[in-house]
């Protein structure tokens, strides 16, 4: 079954032969995907420098495409992967020091990781609003925070990202549920000011 | 309704939707609960202030570093990938010799060890060949008993079966079972 994908039909040609069709699929995507990576590990050098990884992953498993699903479907799987893959190790480092843990005394969320690149960070729009916003995505639990990225920035549908995070569509709409829960309870004095 | 109740409600309408009776039920509730309707709305804008969260932009060399990359890519990748391919192999042979030796070192003496009687162990353990020919009276005469067992249990069968004229049971090596009774008496 093949559908009617103008992205998925570049990815075959590319698959055929065709680098002009991962070109702009590179263009395309690139920033997208920096922005989606950035939301789920909260560093912006880590998410160019995974980006980078998902771009070089797709060229080695051209092979592999099968036209089934939408093109951006299949790109946010790898990128959620590597995503995941990173948080994990994140959390390992974060818990295989017991001075840090001590010190810190909660589980690690994004902000624990200072951004390494203070330049890069300079280039975000940055706003008080944002900032709060960022922290309270950043504070997610790693699923609610995925699944509500994919619906709300990505605008996947919930079969999409049910196929990525491997649950079913009624799974993602709780995680997003209780991901607004979350993101509500960080940001209520400022819902309570008129802030938002 | 309790809040409670309307909340969970309201989490189930989002993930999998509600029966009309429970869904009239929460609706009756909301237009009643100011605290309820609040949290309805809140979760609302909670969703239009995600649109904040500020956008980046990629650094001007991401493109120029990621095409220098794919450039590298078919040769590095298919390199890396044979040696991963090699290595994986060179463990895995390494494993099964490893396995192979423990098995040969300790599973076939315990084996050995296991089907001999007790008193066969001290003759297995000597290495003359004076000890190996006693080792094999010793294993036929095992053989030799568990035939007679397997004799008394075909005795004890009803009369008829073995002497209506039926074909005698069959021993394993084909031959009627009362050619073997013979032998052994």
């Amino acid at each position: 079954m093949e559908i009617d994908d103008p992205d998925a039909e570049l990815m075959v040609a590319f698959q055929q032969g065709d680098g002009a069709a991962f070109e702009q699929l590179l263009d395309k995507y690139h920033r997208p995907i920096v922005n989606f990576i950035y939301k789920i590990v909260n560093n912006s050098a880590e998410a160019e420098e995974l980006a980078q990884e998902v771009f070089l992953r797709i060229h080695r498993s051209r092979h592999k495409y099968r036209p089934q699903a939408r093109f951006a479907a299949w790109i946010y799987r790898i990128a959620t992967n590597l995503g995941y893959k990173e948080a994990s190790r994140k959390r390992r480092m974060f818990f295989g020091d017991p001075k840090k843990r001590a010190s810190e005394g909660t589980v690690p969320d994004a902000e624990a990781v200072p951004d390494p690149a203070p330049d890069a960070e300079g280039r975000l729009i940055t706003s008080e609003l944002g900032r709060i916003i960022r922290r309270a995505i950043g504070s997610l639990p790693r699923k609610e925070k995925v699944a509500l990225i994919l619906r709300r920035y990505e605008d996947l549908s919930y079969r999409e990202i049910a196929e990525i995070m491997n649950c079913t569509e009624a799974a993602v709409k709780t995680y997003i549920h209780r991901g607004k829960l979350h993101v509500r309870d960080q940001i209520l004095p400022y819902l309570e000011k008129g802030s938002f | 309704m309790r809040c409670h109740r309307a909340r969970r409600l309201m989490a189930r309408k989002a993930s999998r939707g509600l029966s009309p009776r429970a869904d009239r039920a929460l609706s009756d509730h909301m237009r009643l609960c100011r605290g309820c309707a609040g949290l309805e709305k809140q979760l609302e804008r909670t969703w239009e202030a995600l649109s904040c969260h500020p956008q980046i932009e990629p650094s001007a060399d991401f493109l120029a570093n990621l095409r220098s990359r794919l450039h590298e890519e078919p040769v590095s990748a298919g390199s890396r990938q044979s040696r991963r391919f090699n290595m994986r192999w060179q463990w895995m042979a390494l494993a099964a010799g490893i396995l192979l030796a423990a098995v040969l070192l300790t599973g076939i003496p315990r084996v050995f060890r296991d089907t001999s009687s007790a008193e066969l162990q001290v003759g297995a353990t000597v290495g003359s060949d004076r000890a190996d020919e006693q080792l094999l009276e010793e294993l036929q005469g095992i053989l030799r008993h568990s035939e007679a067992d397997y004799l008394a249990v075909y005795d004890s069968w009803p009369v008829p079966l073995q002497e209506t004229g039926s074909p005698a049971p069959e021993t394993k090596r084909g031959r009627p079972d009362n050619t073997v009774r013979k032998e052994i008496s």
